[in-house]
């Protein structure tokens, strides 16, 4: 894979792919180092990829399991001894991103590509579905039910 | 808007997607609506703390810029592919070359050359070349070979059934020496060159004849020297050196002389009137071939007359009646009057000639045992006198009976045929009944005229002779058996006959005790003509016009094995007739001969030739009985058979007919006939040996070096690698899905190779699996370079050394098993006999040669024989002298009496094959023997005889002795021969001399009746010595006078004085002549030698001289 075409793609997915890391590590540190080993990967296995369409879907699962390997050492390095920052009561304004980020990470990833795009990049309906490969409508569907989904959980959240 | 309209749009709302128109209906309905208004306010909520969640999730700057940077993808990368692609490449050529290199076998084509070292130049040439398997020993058809003999090629055959080629060439006609021959073979499993050298040759025959056997001194020796080359029999032209000796061994001449385009070179040598007498050797020297003939130089006197005498058998047994008949003719043709006296041993019997000049005797064989002699003498009515002589054996032996097998050899196993062979000693057939006992059974069986019986017997055979009984009683127990003890083989080789002439077919038929196919070679003079196979057990040769002479048929089974032998003759082909034809049946003395001669070849068609051609007094012949052997037959026979005369003739039971020693020289030599030398073959086991070595070192190299790079690349890598987990590495290559794969592809290729190939030791199948891997691994080198490349190195590490592995094991399968070892059968189908369309052609070839042969044969006419055409009037009456009264016209005096009439050693006839001669007729009264032969360009040879008769019906001869001496009484005989038809007498008058003195008249009186000879005598005393001559006139009806010279000798002691001494310049002798010496009787012969010669002479002289 050409240099040039391996930072063009760093560029278009780092944020999305550092958000999946994050979305399990909850660590910066740890989440760039593995959004870093994912596009590694996909730079090594680029010419071998069959789909090139496919590479964004490889990337966040190739970040989520970095991610989640990560998590799982880290247990295993501290078994119950040092407790999980996660696990730590965290401010109020934490817990509740956390639960956004909780909801982010349940999405089905079509959604969760949208809601980056809508966030994180702010973009319009129009760019968001040139982006994703959708339409319009469907964008503004597919935001209406996220929306619902994390006012849910945040509801929830509140109940409970 | 209702709230359930409204609901799906608040997140385009939120966002502010709305198009304007619905903003302003959305805006309207939440002014008037509480609880949309507050679900709104919760989404927007919703919005920021979504907004606030996401905020600080985002890589820190410069996330992207390290992850570019830790990819490592700023590297130059086609430096790596180049790298990898030269690996790749590296590794193919290693493997390839090694498979290559593997893969080479030795051609199994073998091929075998036997033949003969000598070819004659331009003659028949044959090589017998088997084209076969090395390994397998199997023949090889329809191969092609070439021959190349002195870098032209003679011709291309195809192989047979039986790998070998049916067929002769022609020699090229190049210089004598030696020169290359290359035999050129390409078969289906190869091919090959073989190179040796070989000798070509011109040999010479010469052939020197003289023009009679004997000679006078001073008359003139003619020598003729005809050069032919010995194989071909064309003329050979060059230079010859001639040479005489005298009879003491002294060099009286040796001349150089050129031969011409009809290899005809020439001499004469006048000889002094003081020689040395006795035999005289006469030398020819013509390109170092030798050829020598004595001639005779003594004095003597012709004879008058031909006495022939002849009896009824060459041997008698004690006892026997000896008949025999004696005959005397004068040699101008008419028969002799007179008494005979015969004398039979120790009887003596008496007798008068008849009309017909013969006379008849009977005596009886002596008692005794041993070799009588027969004589007979004649005396004419003019008292001359002749004698001949012959022999006869006496002999109580009984007949002999020869057992012969065919061939001379014995062939076990298979019905030999045998002649037996009842002779007389003298060699004379008997015809006999012969008891035998044949393999413990009795037989008996009748010999034919020609004393011979046939019978077929199955070898090994015991004959024993019971018993063989003649016509005459007499009876022997004792069989000669001429078999070769040391010659038996298992072929047979058997003839429809033993002579043939060139142009015939001779059909060979072949028995043999095995199956298979037989070689048969026809050999001459060691030189391979023909060869064949034969796959049945007969074959047809048409002999070919430039194939004659004793030629030699070998048959055998294996190449170089002893061989079945048989000789047969064929004889020259027909050569030239010469046909002379003289004007007249007979001349007169001083007339004016003309002779014609037309040259024509076996067909009749005229050709240019050089006719050899000399005129001699019958008289000299009836002196010395010339054997005159057949130029043709000397010509054409092998020296080993160059005396059986026998063996010429064509039924070959005639071989036997002969004295038993022919037949015994025959055997000798079938015996001595050996297989034909192996002149070379391919060195097949020793070139396999070169490649299996050359294989080996290449192998080793390339292990070493193989071995070497494996170690520098695990090396490399390991250095490379150091410190990487092992687990990691492993887990890593799990991970990689190529390498996965082509390990798994190397692996099975590697052992499916290795099982087809040492089951089955398949070379070739090796060879695609091998070309396969090697291909495989060279993509794999390529892409473990490209993985290697992209840090993947350990993907690539496993197949990269894999494949070493898998290389090395490749080559280290295939060294020494691929070479020669082969099983693959690559000549399977070339072995399987099969008839091509090359073989029925040629045979089909053949069948046509033979029926045009056929068409041509048949109308042959028969060549008419040569005649002397008389004139139209018959000239023989001499002219009348007309006795009317007045002076008679004194007769001519005859005085010239040569006995070499004319000689000519080369008279070129014209394309018309014509020549013409007019011979003056000299003054003898005799016949002449003019023998002519002809040699054509094309080597085409003939010769003729024919007699020119010279007569007249009245004439007189002087009888004088060879030699007087002075003091000497004598009286002369002058015989007066009337062949008038009518009496008359004749007076004979002597012309007086001073060298004489008459004892009695000048003038004698003969009266003679018509044909009859009569003899006047005129007494002399001899006065002087020297060359003197007589003169006689003689007058009848008609004339003649006659003058002749004899030598008279001084009477006295010859004392011999020499001085030799060494000249220069001017040089004095003294000689003292005795005081007693005879008055005018004193010779002085000077001699002058070269300086260096001159010794070497007189030590040949010395050497010679009896005593040294």
């Amino acid at each position: 894979m050409e240099r040039q075409a391996f930072e063009r793609l760093v560029r278009e997915h780092q944020e999305m792919v550092f958000c999946v890391a994050y979305s399990h590590c909850r660590d910066r540190a740890a989440a760039e180092d593995v959004a870093q080993e994912a596009f590694l990967k996909a730079f090594r296995a680029a010419d071998e990829m069959k789909e090139p369409a496919r590479m964004k879907t490889w990337l966040y699962s190739v970040a989520r399991n970095g991610a989640v390997d990560w998590v799982r050492r880290r247990r295993h390095e501290r078994p119950g001894g040092v407790p999980d920052r996660a696990a730590e009561a965290p401010p109020p304004a934490e817990e509740r991103a956390g639960r956004v980020l909780a909801v982010l990470d349940s999405l089905q990833e079509d959604h969760r590509e949208i809601m980056l795009l809508r966030y994180v990049k702010g973009l319009s309906y129009a760019e968001i579905a040139k982006a994703a490969g959708s339409t319009v409508g469907a964008v503004g569907e597919k935001l209406h039910r996220i929306r619902e989904a994390v006012r849910r959980k945040l509801r929830l959240e509140v109940e409970s | 808007m209702s709230c359930d309209e409204l609901r799906p749009k608040l997140s385009w709302y939120l966002d502010g997607e709305l198009p304007q128109a619905e903003l302003e209906a959305v805006r309207e309905h939440l002014a008037a609506c509480r609880a949309c208004a507050a679900e709104v306010a919760e989404l927007r909520a919703c919005d920021e703390e979504i907004g606030a969640a996401l905020e600080g999730v985002r890589p820190s700057r410069g996330f992207a810029a390290k992850v570019v940077a830790a990819s490592g993808a700023r590297r130059p990368r086609w430096v790596f592919r180049l790298a990898a692609a030269a690996a790749a490449l590296i590794l193919c050529l290693a493997g390839g070359s090694s498979l290559y290199v593997n893969s080479l076998e030795a051609s199994p084509l073998q091929v075998l050359l036997h033949g003969t070292e000598r070819f004659h130049a331009d003659s028949m040439g044959a090589l017998r070349v088997f084209v076969r398997n090395g390994q397998s020993r199997l023949p090889i058809a329809s191969a092609s070979v070439r021959i190349l003999l002195a870098g032209r090629e003679v011709g291309s055959w195809r192989t047979g059934p039986a790998g070998t080629i049916d067929g002769g060439f022609r020699v090229p006609d190049v210089a004598d020496g030696t020169w290359p021959l290359a035999v050129e073979v390409d078969s289906p499993v190869g091919k090959d060159v073989i190179r040796r050298s070989v000798t070509v040759t011109r040999e010479v025959r010469l052939l020197v004849t003289t023009d009679k056997p004997v000679y006078q001194p001073g008359q003139t020796v003619r020598l003729r020297a005809l050069a032919l080359n010995a194989f071909t029999l064309k003329p050979r032209a060059g230079d010859a050196v001639f040479e005489v000796h005298d009879s003491k061994g002294n060099r009286i001449l040796r001349e150089p002389a050129k031969l011409s385009e009809f290899g005809i070179g020439s001499l004469e040598l006048p000889l002094a009137d003081e020689v040395n007498l006795g035999t005289w050797r006469v030398r020819v020297d013509a390109s170092g071939v030798v050829q020598e003939r004595a001639i005779e130089v003594a004095k003597y006197a012709l004879p008058k007359f031909k006495v022939d005498l002849e009896l009824d058998r060459p041997s008698y047994r004690p006892g026997d009646a000896v008949k025999g008949t004696v005959r005397a003719a004068y040699f101008f043709g008419k028969t002799v009057r007179g008494r005979v006296l015969a004398r039979v041993g120790a009887e003596t019997l008496t007798g008068e000639l008849r009309e017909d000049g013969s006379w008849e005797f009977q005596a009886p064989a002596p008692a005794a045992e041993g070799l009588i002699k027969v004589e007979a003498t004649v005396t004419d009515t003019a008292d001359h006198r002749e004698t001949k002589a012959t022999g006869a054996h006496v002999s109580r032996e009984s007949f002999r009976v020869t057992l012969y097998p065919e061939g001379g050899q014995i062939a076990r196993g298979l019905e030999n045929a045998f002649y037996l062979i009842a002779a007389y000693p003298d060699g004379r057939p008997a015809k006999a009944e012969i008891a035998l006992e044949v393999n413990g059974a009795a037989l008996t069986m009748t010999t034919d005229e020609l004393g011979v019986a046939r019978m077929a017997v199955k070898a090994p055979y015991l004959i024993r002779l019971d018993r063989a009984r003649d016509a005459a009683g007499s009876e022997t127990r004792v069989l000669r058996d001429l078999r070769e003890s040391s010659s038996s083989t298992d072929l047979l080789v058997r003839l429809d006959k033993a002579s043939y002439r060139a142009g015939e077919t001779m059909s060979v038929e072949v028995l043999s005790t095995a199956p298979g196919p037989v070689y048969l070679d026809v050999v001459k003079g060691g030189q391979l003509l023909l060869t064949r196979v034969l796959d049945g057990a007969k074959t047809e040769i048409d002999l070919p016009p430039d194939l004659f002479g004793t030629i030699q048929l070998l048959a055998y089974r294996d190449a170089g094995a002893a061989p079945a032998v048989r000789v047969a003759h064929v004889g020259v082909p027909e050569g030239l007739s010469i046909r002379p034809r003289a004007a007249k049946e007979a001349f007169r003395p001083g007339e004016e001969m003309p002779v014609e001669f037309e040259v024509v070849d076996k067909d009749g068609k005229p050709v240019q030739a050089a006719l050899g051609i000399s005129v001699v007094d019958e008289a000299l012949f009836g002196l010395v009985e010339s054997k005159i052997a057949s130029e043709k037959a000397w010509l054409s026979l092998a020296p080993e058979l160059l005396d059986t005369r026998g063996f010429l003739q064509a039924d070959p039971r005639a071989i036997f007919g002969g004295p038993n020693a022919d037949a015994q020289r025959f055997v000798s030599a079938n015996a001595r006939a050996r297989a034909l030398p192996r002149l070379a073959e391919t060195p097949w086991a020793a070139r396999l040996a070169a490649l299996r070595e050359r294989v080996r070192s290449f192998n080793e190299r390339f292990l070493t070096l193989a071995k070497a790079s494996a170690v520098i690349v695990v090396l490399g890598l390991l250095v490379a690698l150091f410190g990487a987990p092992l687990l990691d590495l492993l887990r890593r290559v799990r991970d990689s899905q190529f390498s996965g794969m082509l390990v798994l592809f190397l692996g099975v290729l590697s052992i499916g190779s290795l099982l087809i190939g040492s089951v089955l030791g398949f070379h070739g199948v090796v060879f695609i699996f091998s070309a396969l891997l090697v291909a495989f691994l060279a993509h794999g080198v390529y892409s473990t370079g490209w993985w290697f490349l992209r840090g993947n190195a350990a993907a690539g590490l496993g197949s990269l050394v894999l494949g070493f592995a898998a290389l090395l094991f490749a080559a280290q399968f295939t060294v020494g098993r691929s070479v020669g070892d082969s099983l693959l059968p690559l000549d399977a189908p070339a072995a399987a006999p099969e008839k091509g369309a090359g073989f029925e052609a040629r045979m089909r070839e053949i069948r046509r040669y033979r029926s045009e042969e056929r068409l041509e044969s048949s109308p042959r006419s028969e060549a008419p024989g040569p005649s002397i055409v008389a004139g139209a009037p018959r000239a023989e009456a001499a002219p009348v002298m007309k006795e009317t009264g007045g002076a008679r016209e004194p007769a001519r005096v005859r005085e010239w009496f040569p006995e070499t009439l004319f000689w000519q050693p080369q008279l070129i006839t014209d394309e018309k094959g014509r020549a013409r001669l007019t011979l003056p007729a000299a003054d003898s009264i005799t016949s002449w023997r003019l023998m002519a032969d002809a040699i054509a360009r094309s080597g085409a040879l003939g010769s003729q005889q024919a007699r020119l008769r010279v007569f007249q019906d009245f004439f007189v001869d002087i009888d004088f002795p060879v030699a007087l001496t002075k003091g000497d009484r004598v009286h002369v005989p002058v015989a007066v021969y009337n062949y008038l038809p009518e009496p008359q007498s004749v007076a004979v008058r002597v012309e007086r001399q001073p060298w004489f003195e008459l004892l009695d008249g000048e003038r004698k009186t003969v009266a003679l009746k018509a044909g009859e000879v009569g003899v006047a005598y005129f007494g002399l005393r001899v006065r002087e010595s020297g060359r003197k001559a007589l003169t006689v006139h003689a007058e009848g009806k008609t004339a003649d006078a006659i003058r002749r010279t004899v030598e008279v000798f001084e009477k006295g002691r010859e004392v011999p004085i020499s001085v030799s001494e060494r000249i220069r310049g001017r040089k004095a002798f003294a000689f003292e002549i005795p005081a007693n010496a005879i008055e005018g009787a004193s010779v002085v012969f000077a001699r002058i030698a070269p300086p260096k010669g001159d010794l070497l002479e007189g030590l040949e002289g010395m050497v010679r001289l009896p005593g040294g």
